[in-house]
């Protein structure tokens, strides 16, 4: 479970670090132009739907209030012609007529259909309502009609005759086969003056009517359709967007359907059948089974809202661009100084302290400043690191040096000279002395000095008591002694021949415990001088007092051996003189000489002191 | 812990679909299996079965439909009453026919709301009313008249006065458009489909007359849809579910002319597509009267074919209608 957990989440991870992954750069780009855009998109949108649900309710109610007076006009055109076909028979003597052409047991023709029919043509012509008007006798024969053609023809299973011969009747729209058309047949029953039934008077509605009514666009827009549609989806009047074919155009558009299915009325937003979204208006005309139509393409009612919607995605694009710019310009500006930052700390990284950062006067100035310090600072570091390995690698080959050469000089004069002449130009002292301690132990004589001060001091024969300043304090101590600055070091003596001297170092020669001397070096710098100093000079002490132990001994044995030698020559020179009186005198002259040219005489006492 | 709850959340999700994909389409069921007899040869007539086959409407039904074509060898009525098919269609009037021969059979659609039977005549023969026959040589079907077809062209010279001997009768043989009429064998033919013939004839370039049988009170389904009682009242279900996927069919077929004729073509390549179109864009009245839902049938209409049947001694007595055709399998 953990190993599957590692893994599903391990692409969640990288995910959610997109954006950190993101250079800063990018980063703050991104946030500018989202920042950016927001605002824009936000109140764009808002706006949009504000306007487009406003523009909605206004497209409708303005469809409702077409469709409303469409509704009416239709059902005022269905009194009208009811009105008309009763017209038909209101002339007394067209109505005599018409009974007595119903009266068919009379074979003999008593009456004038050709007259009658002219009549009733001509009536029908000058109202316009109506393409044909017939009459039907009691078994739903047409007994005579405007349209011969149709005379003589039996519709007694038809609804308009059925339905007719009881009440005025508006039959629904049917396809007619004979007339390649859709008929409204208004019907009405005939009452012969017993009030008797006898016949049915008909009329087929000019559809043109109705589609004039439809075609009248009410101020609707360029896309409106207005329509009536049969109940069985057949379209019955003109459409402004498609062919119409009466009888073979069907509309199972969403407003069509609710309409007639549920013979309902209502609005809806659909697809109508050129495929475009329409906002509709359906209504159900019960009184001729018909649904009416009144649409209007979504685009076009909502097109000032559309407007408001492409100003916004104008907008958009121009904020984007702007925000492009000036988050280009403010970033460059932020990050640049920092990339510059970053490259200097990579040259850092790779040990190049060489790069200076410009200062800028924000906080990134600051933070470049502060990073030419450390830059500054680090270079020092390694500089002074550098010194100090240097000055010990220095100070390491001086003693090395002077252990070389102390090893070599057996003369313990130029030792000393050699000694304090290598430490102070090693170290660049100002000046360097050696004091060493007489016989009694008390005073420290000067043996070896550099400088013309040291040479003044060397001939003057200077010597101090072990009691007295730095040198007495080491010598007195046996330990070092590391005044870094002379003036505020209260034993300190002042020399009239050193007057640069600020600060001093003095380290006794010992050899075991027993002090030899002390070498004493001068600075003219105060706090030049460090602790590793005094170990190096400890150190050249140590090797001084071996080399002065060494210088000493080796003087000792040299004048034994001229002693002997003297001896042996004098054994020599006496021995070879035969008598007493001639040896003793080249004795004395020997020993004379020896002991370089002072008074001798021999002095012989008895044999006693012979003896002895 | 909240990958895996995702993953339990799937599971439930997927598992209550399938079952409720279990409960609602039931596709375990096994689907019924119906055949069609067919009144005649494959053609755009039959539209609304080709729709519903090919559209897929009977196998929402989880109907597995065959069709049978007909022909001159082939009586619907006995098919169907033997049960090699279940569904046969035939005319209104040979059903009330078969009720009186103890043949219990029961329309429950009609294709044609109308009757589409004309009398064809060219337009310079001026035959524009059954009166115009008169002394003219009509081409009929049958010789003796026998024919439903015939049966029926006499019910409209006997509904419009014309005394039979008043018209000479001649057995059509050619049946292509009005080759009868144009070689002068006849003056008219009779017994023509409005849906058929005609529309041959009017592609030839024939100007026509058509008077139409039922503008003169011969009203009579040409062609019912129709089961046994006992298959109807075995299976209400299923007829109405087969009823409704084929009526749908036809709906289509109505608002797509053009696209169904070419259906015809897969059941019979030999027919003439651009023919099929003019038919099936000819039969929209007719199987859409617009005034009553595609398929239903009206009582007057039986009424009407029973008294014909009565008056020329087709049938003794009047039988039930009610025996005979129902709307109860038609949505309304």
């Amino acid at each position: 479970m953990n190993k599957n957990q590692t893994l599903s989440q391990n692409p969640a991870i990288k995910r959610g670090n997109l954006f950190r992954s993101m250079s800063l750069r990018n980063r703050l780009l991104l946030a500018f132009i989202l920042l950016a855009i927001l605002p824009v998109l936000i109140t764009g949108t808002v706006a949009s739907l504000i306007s487009a649900g406003g523009l909605r309710n206004e497209a409708f109610n303005r469809l409702d209030a077409v469709a409303s007076q469409k509704e009416n006009e239709i059902k005022t055109l269905l009194k009208v012609l009811q009105t008309n076909l009763d017209l038909i028979s209101e002339d007394n003597e067209t109505q005599q007529n018409i009974l007595l052409l119903l009266q068919n047991d009379t074979e003999t023709e008593v009456v004038n259909t050709r007259l009658l029919r002219n009549e009733i043509a001509s009536f029908i012509e000058k109202t316009g309502y109506f393409t044909e008007a017939f009459i039907l006798n009691e078994e739903g024969t047409i007994v005579l009609s405007t349209n011969t053609s149709q005379e003589e023809k039996i519709q007694k299973n038809q609804e308009y005759f059925i339905q007719g011969l009881t009440a005025p009747y508006v039959a629904s729209p049917t396809y007619e086969v004979a007339l390649s058309n859709y008929s409204i047949l208004i019907s009405q029953p005939i009452k012969n003056r017993f009030g008797k039934i006898v016949g049915v008077l008909a009329g087929r509605v000019n559809l043109s009517t109705l589609n004039d009514i439809m075609q009248q666009r009410s101020g609707l827009g360029e896309t409106a359709e207005l329509y009536l549609v049969s109940s069985n989806f057949a379209v019955l009047t003109d459409l402004q967007h498609g062919e119409l074919s009466l009888g073979e155009t069907y509309m199972r558009t969403e407003g069509v359907t609710s309409a007639i299915r549920n013979k309902t009325s209502g609005s809806a937003t659909y697809i109508d059948h050129t495929d475009a979204t329409v906002l509709g208006v359906y209504r159900w005309i019960p009184e001729l089974q018909v649904a009416l139509l009144a649409e209007n393409d979504q685009s076009e009612a909502l097109q000032a809202s559309t407007r408001v919607f492409q100003t916004t995605v104008g907008l958009i694009l121009v904020t984007v661009l702007a925000a492009i710019f000036v988050s280009f310009v403010v970033t460059r500006g932020i990050t640049s100084p920092i990339t510059k930052l970053v490259h200097i700390a990579e040259n850092i990284a790779q040990g190049n302290l060489e790069l200076q950062a410009e200062v800028s006067q924000d906080e990134i100035g600051v933070l470049a400043q502060a990073f030419n310090t450390m830059t500054l600072r680090l270079s020092d570091l390694i500089n002074t690191l550098e010194q100090r390995v240097a000055d010990r690698t220095k100070a390491l080959a001086t003693t090395t040096e002077v252990s070389r050469r102390l090893s070599n000089i057996l003369d313990e004069k130029q030792l000393l000279f050699e000694v304090v002449e290598q430490i102070q130009s090693a170290y660049d002292y100002y000046h360097g002395q050696i004091y060493l301690l007489d016989d009694s132990g008390e005073t420290l004589v000067l043996a070896g000095a550099t400088g013309e001060g040291g040479k003044i001091l060397l001939e003057r024969g200077h010597r101090i008591s072990i009691e007295r300043g730095l040198v007495g304090r080491a010598a007195r101590s046996k330990a070092s002694v590391l005044v870094p600055d002379t003036s505020k070091e209260p034993e300190w003596l002042p020399n009239p021949l050193l007057p640069e001297t600020k600060a001093e170092v003095v380290v006794p020669i010992l050899l075991g415990d027993k002090l030899l001397g002390v070498i004493d070096m001068q600075d003219s710098v105060t706090g030049d001088i460090f602790a590793q100093d005094v170990e190096f000079l400890q150190a050249i002490a140590n090797q001084v007092a071996v080399g002065l132990q060494n210088a000493r001994s080796y003087a000792g044995v040299q004048a034994r051996a001229q002693r002997e030698a003297l001896i042996s020559s004098i054994n020599q020179k006496i021995r070879g003189e035969t008598t007493v009186e001639s040896a003793l005198q080249v004795a004395v002259r020997e020993v004379g000489r020896a002991l370089g040219g002072v008074s001798t005489k021999v002095v012989l006492k008895n044999s006693n002191t012979e003896k002895n | 812990m909240s990958k895996i709850s995702i993953h339990l959340f799937s599971l439930f999700a997927a598992l209550a679909l399938f079952i409720s994909a279990c409960a609602g389409g039931n596709p375990l069921r096994a689907s019924d299996k119906v055949v069609v007899q067919l009144s005649w040869f494959h053609s755009v007539e039959y539209a609304g079965f080709y729709t519903a086959l090919e559209k897929g409407y009977y196998a929402e039904e989880n109907i597995d439909v065959t069709l049978i074509a007909g022909g001159p060898e082939v009586d619907a009525l006995s098919e169907v009453d033997n049960g090699n098919a279940q569904f046969g269609i035939s005319t209104g009037d040979s059903l009330i026919i078969a009720r009186t021969k103890q043949q219990n059979l029961l329309a429950v659609a009609t294709l044609f709301r109308n009757n589409p039977l004309v009398v064809m005549s060219l337009v310079s023969g001026e035959i524009q009313k059954p009166e115009d026959l008169s002394g003219k040589t009509v081409g009929v079907i049958a010789p003796d008249l026998s024919t439903t077809w015939d049966v029926q062209f006499l019910a409209l010279l006997q509904r419009m006065g014309i005394e039979r001997e008043s018209v000479n009768f001649s057995a059509i043989e050619d049946y292509h458009g009005a080759n009868e009429i144009t070689s002068g064998k006849v003056d008219a033919m009779s017994g023509m489909f409005a849906t058929n013939e005609p529309i041959l004839a009017e592609m030839e370039g024939d100007e026509l007359n058509l008077i139409y049988y039922k503008d003169y009170g011969v009203d009579v389904y040409p062609n019912t849809l129709f089961v046994t009682e006992e298959f109807a009242q075995a299976n209400p279900d299923l007829v109405t579910r087969f009823v409704r996927a084929t009526l749908r069919g036809y709906q289509y077929a109505i608002e797509n002319p053009e696209e169904t004729a070419a259906l015809a073509l897969k059941y019979d390549e030999t027919l003439d597509l651009e023919f099929q179109q003019e038919v099936m864009k000819a039969q929209i009245p007719f199987i859409d009267t617009g005034d009553a839902p595609i398929g239903s049938m009206d009582e007057n209409v039986w009424n009407t074919t029973q008294e014909i049947l009565l008056e020329f001694g087709l049938i003794a007595t009047p039988v039930d209608l009610a025996t005979v055709y129902t709307n109860q399998f038609i949505a309304p």
